[in-house]
């Protein structure tokens, strides 16, 4: 069975140990070399995604459940936190563990009405759940501030018994932040992978009624991968709203944003820690270039068409709006060629030519 | 009752477009097995396409359906063709991104062609609406005769001045006799306060002060019964100001002095109203008139911040536009003048009285009577013509099917393309009562799941049902819960349905 | 009029036929008999092009002198071979009626469909009583005299019947084999698969003996019935 194999092969090999170790002490030392805010902007940027794909992963990847309602968790983390930071001046990194205590109360609620269904049934209430979650956004706008959103006025310092630690002046803050939280979920995914509970979880992806007869409750087993996911996606919640400052229903906890959740994993390939971190350097540098016009003026290199012409001047006005444009384009793509992402797809050919 | 039996009517009109939605996406999901995230853009395509064919070419949306059917049909035989033929039998989830990626290409395209700008699609009839059942449902005496002096109200104020006059007396009489029916009913008095201040203005001498003092009583006495009205404030202070004007001295000062004072009151709960910052602002300017000096400046000052304010509340920003910011007391008055130069404003009378009867909207009736239309053809191919059980057969057994010698790939083509023509015809038949945007698809694919599976995925009369039950939900949840809430409404009726029959409200049914 | 040579097919990696041969000559009954998974059931499949065909070791399907291979499941009806599938698969939400007028979906048999509707009722005289009922409401017994009656709505001159017996009760299973016959009689030839190795043989012209995918035996009926490994392995004797 190929669940038992992975179960074996959890030894580090002295390799990985180092090059794991070389990257990380890389990323460590990054802010040190630059001081680029653009360039810290992308790396936080491509922190949050792993962070969300990372999460999304050990429920859709290793036990099987796509769900495609987690801008839920996302969106209830993100608003626990800014609630807090703006109506009630409770700092962020005290905020986020109410949004983490929040996000599993209404996991497990949504666990125990989603999980009675399988296949496509579970994922149309997964996204059900999240819709009923943006609408209540949208109408308690004594809470929440409505359709308007909320903007962080000003962002308290980090203290430690009287210490100012950072007070999130600059980048550097957040990037520490989201490479912490980044390791935190690789380390969650690499620990659901290697022990019994992944066992379960893996189990229950192969096939939920053998699952069953062997005497594993999937009730309980799908709920735990629930809240460990839906947990991990607040801490990325908490995150975006933090750094970017500002959260509003339709951009937190839409249908959008649960479906980029779990384009970063299909990109990058479901069910693989790797996965993700390729998802997000697809996703990350693509979105970004077609959002600052990067594409456009690409075109306009190719000489395809003039930047001065009607056609060009409508690129560079409307192709930064329509970036969900290539995420569309891009899982039309993934899933026709590359059903099993791009690992997978890398996969398949180095198998061939070794055959 | 009537409200009740207002918002089931219009439930169910609604839903007869649902049920079409849901019908296409039963038989794409019926004939492959495949649930289409991308059929509410499907729909938004249709909706683009009506809007091109009535801009472009005047053709009305309703016959429109006939040129957008078959372009629809086309356009989904070909998507199923090339992109969704390649993933029959792949895992579920694998097809649900697939159209949800194409979904978000189909959004996403159009958002590049059209912007995310809001089209609006305005026909003859787009707010037009008859009544049926006059003569079983009638409200409460009061109803009739407050409507009656509406009516005549709105009459009065389109005819010429003599009749004018004759018809405002004619409404005064209405109202008069309703407030004696139903004493606490402060709309009457509204609207009884509106109707002797405009018969005021009509009127001279020694009669219009009588009228706009009757006038006046009655805004008082409505003010009473609820003093935070809108309405009530803002007519009081239109019908103080213009009492104001005909009147001079210390007399019109006072008069100017108590409107703005009512003006000021309503400002509270409708800060964003041009009207009234615009005849605040008048107020202001002629009681300045009537001062000098120091007195006179600030008044002026402050009816160019009322004015100024005003300006920012105008329903077009072409019109806010005019004119630089002034400086001085005389670039001010100039200003003022230029804008006020014919101070009249508009009464607002309150037009919310229960009719005899239900009123039924025009295009909702419209486009109801063409699903039902629609829905008879398609039942009669589905049930008999050799096509529409081919189709059916291959819903119920795929392999059995072939074994017909039905080309099931074919099948799943057709199926597609009546999905998608179905979806379009929805888009056309809505085009005229929403707005038309890029990203109104993903609204209409969530209700289409929640009509299909409320009926039981795969089920045409199901999804019919499942519609018209949307639409009901909806309607009764705008209604007795809030607009805002009605989509939760249906949410959750979607979830229990899914989580106690989960097979759909009519048993396990196919095609 | 069919022949079969050097037939392989697998399911993925695991190979379930291993080069068969098969011949049907015109009016004939032939069987094909073998305990549960010999292959039975995906040869008849490999003819009615249910499943993909193995592009590299294939072997070939020739019917009339056309190759079966390249034809779609549905093309192959269209030159006159009609499968009557294992579990009778009979359309649920269908009546009688509706079921039999699928069987002449062909543009070809459309002109002979109230011909042949009639037929199947001379010949399933209960399927008429019962013809505006929905299928799936029906016994298993006249599921499968509506299976058949589908089957012989298509003008077949190739009837492939996979394990027309099965889940039926004694009486009823006698009953088929009697009307398998009488179908013959009228000039279709048949090609029967069936797990019920002593009614087949009894009424089969020639049969075939299938074990793990292997044709290991061949005569005719009767003979077969005879067959000292026949009888040790099927019969019981």
């Amino acid at each position: 069975m190929k669940i038992f194999r992975n179960m074996h092969n959890s030894g580090f090999s002295p390799l990985s140990v180092i090059s794991a170790a070389a990257i990380l002490s890389l990323l460590l030392a990054f802010p040190l070399f630059v001081k680029t805010p653009y360039i810290l902007h992308m790396m936080i940027l491509f922190f949050l995604s792993i962070i969300m794909g990372e999460s999304w992963n050990i429920l859709g990847g290793y036990t099987g459940q796509y769900s495609v309602g987690h801008a839920a968790y996302f969106g209830v983390g993100a608003y626990t936190t800014m609630m807090l930071m703006q109506f009630k001046q409770i700092p962020p990194w005290f905020g986020m563990w109410a949004g983490m205590v929040m996000v599993v109360v209404v996991a497990l609620m949504i666990g125990s009405i989603c999980f009675r269904l399988r296949g496509p049934y579970f994922v149309l209430a997964s996204i059900a759940v999240a819709e009923i979650i943006r609408l209540s956004a949208m109408n308690l706008k004594d809470i929440t501030n409505g359709a308007e959103g909320i903007l962080a006025t000003e962002i308290m310092p980090l203290k430690i018994g009287g210490l100012v630690v950072t007070d999130f002046l600059t980048k550097v803050p957040f990037y520490y932040i989201g490479l912490a939280f980044t390791l935190i979920t690789i380390l969650a995914n690499y620990l659901v992978q290697h022990s019994k509970l992944g066992y379960y979880f893996q189990a229950i992806r192969e096939d939920q009624d053998a699952a069953h007869s062997l005497g594993i409750n999937l009730t309980v087993y799908k709920n735990i991968a629930l809240a460990i996911s839906a947990v991990l996606t607040s801490l990325a919640g908490s995150f975006y709203a933090i750094y970017v400052g500002f959260i509003d229903p339709p951009t937190v906890l839409g249908l959008d944003t649960s479906v980029q959740i779990v384009l970063i994993c299909i990109i990058g390939g479901i069910g693989t820690i790797m996965g993700p971190v390729i998802g997000s350097l697809v996703l990350v540098p693509l979105s970004e270039a077609l959002r600052t016009n990067m594409i456009a003026h690409g075109i306009f290199m190719t000489g395809l068409v003039s930047e001065q012409s009607a056609a060009g001047t409508f690129l560079k006005e409307n192709l930064g709006h329509a970036h969900a444009l290539i995420y569309g384009i891009l899982v039309v793509v993934v899933i026709l060629f590359m059903p099993d992402g791009v690992l997978g797809f890398i996969k398949k050919l180095t198998q061939k030519k070794m055959r | 009752m009537t409200i009740f039996l207002q918002s089931l009517i219009s439930g169910i009109l609604i839903g007869g477009v649902y049920a079409l939605i849901g019908i296409g996406l039963s038989i794409i999901f019926g004939v492959m097995r495949v649930i289409n995230f991308a059929h509410g853009d499907i729909l938004m395509i249709g909706m683009y396409l009506t809007y091109e064919l009535f801009t472009l070419l005047q053709i009305d949306p309703f016959v429109s359906i006939l040129i957008s059917i078959p372009i629809m049909f086309l356009y989904g035989g070909l998507l199923q063709k090339i992109f969704i033929n390649r993933i029959q039998g792949a895992l579920p989830q694998n097809q649900i991104l697939l159209t949800i990626g194409l979904g978000l290409v189909m959004s996403n395209t159009m958002m590049l062609v059209y912007t995310s700008d809001y089209k609006i699609l305005t026909t003859s009839y787009s707010s037009d609406s008859f009544k049926v059942l006059q003569s079983v449902i009638n409200p409460d005496k009061f109803e009739s005769l407050y409507n009656k002096g509406n009516q005549l109200y709105a009459k009065a104020i389109a005819a010429p001045r003599d009749k004018a006059a004759e018809l405002l007396d004619a409404a005064d009489k209405k109202y008069t006799e309703a407030l004696t029916i139903k004493g606490d009913q402060f709309r009457g008095m509204n609207n009884l306060g509106v109707s002797l201040a405009t018969l005021a203005g009509l009127r001279s001498g020694q009669e219009t002060d009588r009228l706009f003092n009757q006038a006046d009583e009655q805004f008082s006495k409505a003010a009473s019964l609820s003093d935070d009205d809108f309405e009530v404030l803002y007519n009081w202070g239109c019908s103080l100001a213009a009492h104001a004007a005909t009147r001079t001295g210390p007399e019109a000062d006072s008069l100017f002095a108590k409107a703005a004072d009512k003006f000021k009151t309503a400002a509270d709960s409708r800060p964003d109203s041009f009207e009234l910052f615009s005849a605040w602002a008048a107020t202001l300017d002629r009681q300045a008139r009537l001062k000098q000096g120091n007195e006179a400046d600030s008044l002026y000052t402050e009816a160019y911040e009322k004015y100024l304010t005003a300006k920012e509340n105008m329903p077009t920003r072409e019109a806010a536009k005019a004119g630089q910011p002034a400086k001085t007391i005389p670039e001010m008055q100039s200003q003022l003048a230029a804008a006020y130069g014919n101070y009249v404003h508009a009464f607002r009378i309150k037009s919310d009285g229960h009719d005899a009867g239900l009123s039924v909207s025009t295009p909702l009736a419209i486009s109801f009577a063409i699903t039902m239309i629609i829905t008879i053809i398609l039942y009669w191919f589905l049930m008999k013509t050799d096509t529409g059980q081919a189709i059916r057969a291959t819903a119920q057994d795929r392999d059995a099917a072939q074994l017909m010698g039905i080309n099931v790939r074919k099948m799943a083509i057709i199926a597609f393309g009546i999905g998608s023509a179905l979806a379009g015809t929805a888009g056309a038949l809505v085009s005229p009562t929403y707005y038309i945007f890029p990203q109104i698809g993903s609204m209409f694919t969530l209700k289409a799941f929640v009509i299909t599976v409320l009926g039981g995925m795969g089920s045409i009369f199901g999804a019919t049902l499942g519609g018209i039950i949307i639409g009901i939900a909806e309607s009764m949840g705008a209604v007795y819960i809030s607009s805002g809430w009605k989509d939760v409404v249906v949410f959750i009726l979607f979830l229990l349905v899914l989580l106690f029959k989960p097979a759909g409200l009519m048993g396990k049914s196919k095609m | 009029m069919l022949t079969i040579s050097k037939l392989n097919f697998s399911y993925g990696d695991m190979q379930v036929l291993w080069d068969i041969d098969l011949e049907v000559h015109k009016g004939e009954i032939v069987t094909v008999v073998g305990s549960n998974g010999a292959g039975k059931s995906t040869t008849l499949k490999n003819i009615s092009r249910l499943v993909k065909w193995d592009t590299n070791r294939g072997g070939t399907i020739t019917f009339n002198g056309v190759n079966l291979a390249k034809l779609e499941s549905h093309e192959v009806v269209g030159h006159g071979i009609v499968q009557v599938p294992e579990g009778r698969k009979i359309f649920p939400e269908m009546t009688v009626l509706e079921n039999l007028r699928m069987g002449s979906f062909l543009k070809s048999c459309r002109k002979d469909r109230q011909a042949n509707i009639e037929k199947v009722f001379s010949l399933f005289p209960r399927l008429k009583e019962r013809e505006k009922q929905l299928g799936g409401t029906m016994s298993g017994g006249e599921q499968q005299m509506l299976a058949i009656g589908r089957g012989l709505m298509a003008n077949p001159k190739l009837l492939l019947l996979d394990e027309p017996s099965l889940g039926l009760s004694p009486l009823f299973v006698k009953n088929i084999f009697e009307i398998i016959k009488e179908i013959n009689r009228q000039g279709v030839t048949i090609l029967l698969v069936e797990q019920n190795v002593f009614q087949s043989l009894n009424i089969a012209h020639r049969a075939y003996v299938l074990e793990t995918g292997r044709v290991v035996l061949t005569g005719e009926g009767k003979e077969l019935l005879n067959n000292d490994h026949v009888k040790k392995a099927f019969l019981g004797r």
